[in-house]
């Protein structure tokens, strides 16, 4: 009886179905007639998958102790609510899944990686890259990280297929002095990675295999490919320009605008046919002389 | 009672009796429309009401001033978010080679990043093997209290080893000695006088204008007073390190010292910057990791009474030469705060 009247007592009420959840345009104070309300059996401790949380504007009265629940009769008054939260706008829990294949970005084969629902579910678990992590799963492919590493064809780590992309897309611009004799050594070209915003050790790279001695203007501007290993697995091919740097302001060479999105002469014509692909696969690339046809 | 039917077919709507009466006095006196409740004065009652309403719609007319739209503009203006840098979603490589705007801003120790900064400055590359060292420090300038902010300051500090900082003051020193006086020339400062400055400057052969610091001895400050008003802030001091009983270590920090100054942001009154240098890149590590640290005791030691946290939160090492700069370690360098004699506020 206690049980009864504290139901019947409730200011708040959960609507169980979410086939009936009002539309969002709905006012604030909604007038449901076509909503159902069922009262719960016990304390707020059910589950509901609600969508919209309403609250009575009118409390019900109780109905007397001696007389049935069901002959509680609902005026038009007692359905109408107001919006308490709509769950819809919660921030919702991320989920948890397991790798089938490497994925750029995430991981590889096997990883457990925690992402949003929506994201999970529309480019992993749709596609087949990916399973829930329920504890069936996890024991199910416990194995596969270890089987993964054994594969020959997969990515040192998550991001190394990416940034061998970034870097076949780059241009280099190595200062040297204009003034001072010099031949061009690793750590030059691991100097000017740095001043770019990028961090190699020197045994990642591997230069041309004849020496490029100056100062020589000769070389200004000219175009010579450098191959960056990552991991010592991944390999990408970064074009590099030579650009002297004079210490006396008076005597810079002017700054050309974006020369990195110019085509440039190759300094070996081994390179040639590479550094080419490689500049017509960049897509910013422009072609001032055609431009000027246009 | 004569209806004037021709008016009354005239007007569409109304019958409009012409009410003739027989006035003695006002003749033509006759009305179409009953004007009476105009003239007449309403019940006691009701105007009262009508008064009260309208004293309690009646709202104070709030003078505002003419400001121009461009200053309304301004006025607008909240700065965006903070200049503070902010990285904590961001994670720390695990490649050998990475690319730095995906990731953490990485922290290096003061000699390695020296040793990066003395690869881009080698001779077969910038050739500018002697090159200003500068620490970039972010503070925050927030008090205990909420919405408490402290002041811009500055400093002029002598650091342990000396190098050609390429700094200029202009320093005007007074003592009563002749020797002080003679030495303080050869130091090299704008001006030295004895207390005959006063009348110098009130008769207008010495000007303070473009003088930036004053440096006087404990004893003449009583005979400078007549002429504090040109000096105003710059009045030399106990507290302020300028003023004391002998000059010459102070003429000297102001000549061979580091000025570096506090620059607060216009919108973010919380943050503020310093750029000062404190060696060149030829002198050795030992040297410039205690110039370094002097330098960093130095700001930290600027913090009031009214601020418990830390005043310095990022140190940055660049040069004038090149994009790069590297966040170092600055914890390991601030000593416990000592009780130094506090410079005031600029």
């Amino acid at each position: 009886q206690m049980l009864r009247s504290g139901l019947q007592g409730l200011a708040g009420l959960h609507l169980s179905c979410p086939a009936w959840a009002v539309s969002r345009a709905a006012p604030r104070t909604l007038i449901g007639s076509h909503v159902e309300n069922k009262a719960c059996a016990g304390p707020l401790l059910q589950q509901v998958r609600t969508t919209f949380i309403l609250k009575r504007r009118n409390r019900v009265e109780l109905v007397k102790a001696h007389k049935a629940l069901g002959s509680r009769k609902l005026k038009n008054r007692h359905f109408i609510y107001e919006l308490v939260e709509d769950t819809n706008c919660k921030k919702r829990k991320p989920v948890k899944v397991i790798l089938m294949t490497s994925v750029d970005g995430l991981g590889s084969k096997g990883k457990v990686v925690e992402m949003s629902p929506f994201k999970a579910r529309n480019q992993l678990l749709l596609q087949g890259l990916a399973v829930y992590a329920s504890p069936e799963n996890l024991e199910k492919y416990s194995k596969l990280l270890t089987e993964a590493s054994k594969e020959e064809d997969q990515p040192s780590s998550e991001f190394a297929r990416k940034t061998a992309e970034e870097l076949s897309q780059k241009v280099l611009s190595i200062s040297m002095n204009l003034d001072q004799p010099w031949q061009l050594e690793p750590w030059h070209v691991r100097v000017a990675f740095r001043k770019a915003g990028i961090y190699l050790p020197e045994e990642a790279l591997t230069l041309p295999s004849q020496p490029i001695i100056g100062p020589d203007l000769n070389l200004q501007g000219k175009e010579f490919l450098v191959r960056v290993k990552i991991n010592n697995k991944e390999e990408a091919p970064v074009r590099c320009r030579i650009h002297h740097f004079a210490t006396n302001p008076r005597e810079r060479i002017p700054w050309v605008y974006r020369h990195w999105e110019l085509p440039a002469e190759s300094l070996f014509p081994e390179e040639a046919p590479l550094l080419e692909e490689l500049t017509k696969k960049y897509h910013r690339t422009r072609y001032p002389d055609q431009e000027e046809e246009v | 009672v004569t209806v004037n039917m021709s008016a009354a077919r005239r007007s569409g709507f109304l019958v409009q009796v012409l009410v003739q009466r027989w006035h003695p006095v006002s003749f033509g006196n006759t009305s179409y429309i009953h004007t009476g409740c105009v003239m007449e004065a309403a019940r006691k009652g009701t105007r009262a009401k009508a008064d009260a309403k309208k004293k309690a719609s009646k709202k104070e007319e709030v003078k505002k001033e003419f400001i121009p739209l461009k200053k309304r503009l301004e006025m607008q203006q909240t700065g965006g978010a903070s200049p503070r840098r902010k990285d904590d979603h961001l994670k720390d490589p695990i490649d050998n080679v990475w690319i730095s705007r995906f990731y953490k801003w990485q922290m290096y120790s003061v000699r390695d990043a020296i040793a990066m900064h003395r690869e881009t400055h080698h001779e077969t590359q910038f050739n500018h093997s002697n090159a200003l060292i500068n620490a970039y420090i972010e503070l925050d300038m927030s008090a205990d209290k909420k919405n408490r902010y402290i002041d811009n300051f500055s400093n002029v500090i002598q650091l342990p080893y000396h190098f050609e900082n390429e700094q200029q003051r202009t320093v005007l020193a007074i003592s009563r000695n002749e020797e002080v006086i003679e030495q303080a020339w050869q130091m090299g400062v704008t001006l030295a006088a004895g207390l005959d400055v006063v009348k110098q400057v009130q008769s207008g052969e010495v000007s303070f204008q473009d003088i930036q610091h004053f440096i006087a001895e404990k004893d003449t400050l009583p005979d400078l007073v007549p002429i504090r008003g040109l000096m105003k802030r710059r009045f030399p001091s106990v507290m302020n390190g300028t003023a004391g009983s002998d000059i010459i270590p102070i003429i000297e920090r102001f000549i061979k010292g580091v000025e570096y100054k506090t620059t607060t942001d216009k919108f973010h009154h919380d943050f503020a910057t310093i750029e000062a240098p404190f060696g060149r890149l030829g002198m050795t590590d030992e040297q410039l990791e205690e110039n370094l640290s002097a330098l960093l005791n130095d700001v930290e030691n600027q913090k009031p009474q009214k601020k418990s946290d830390q005043l310095i939160t990022l140190v940055r090492l660049r040069t004038v030469l090149g994009p790069e700069q590297f966040k170092i370690y600055h914890k390991v360098y601030i000593r416990e705060r000592a009780l130094n004699v506090k410079v005031a506020a600029s």
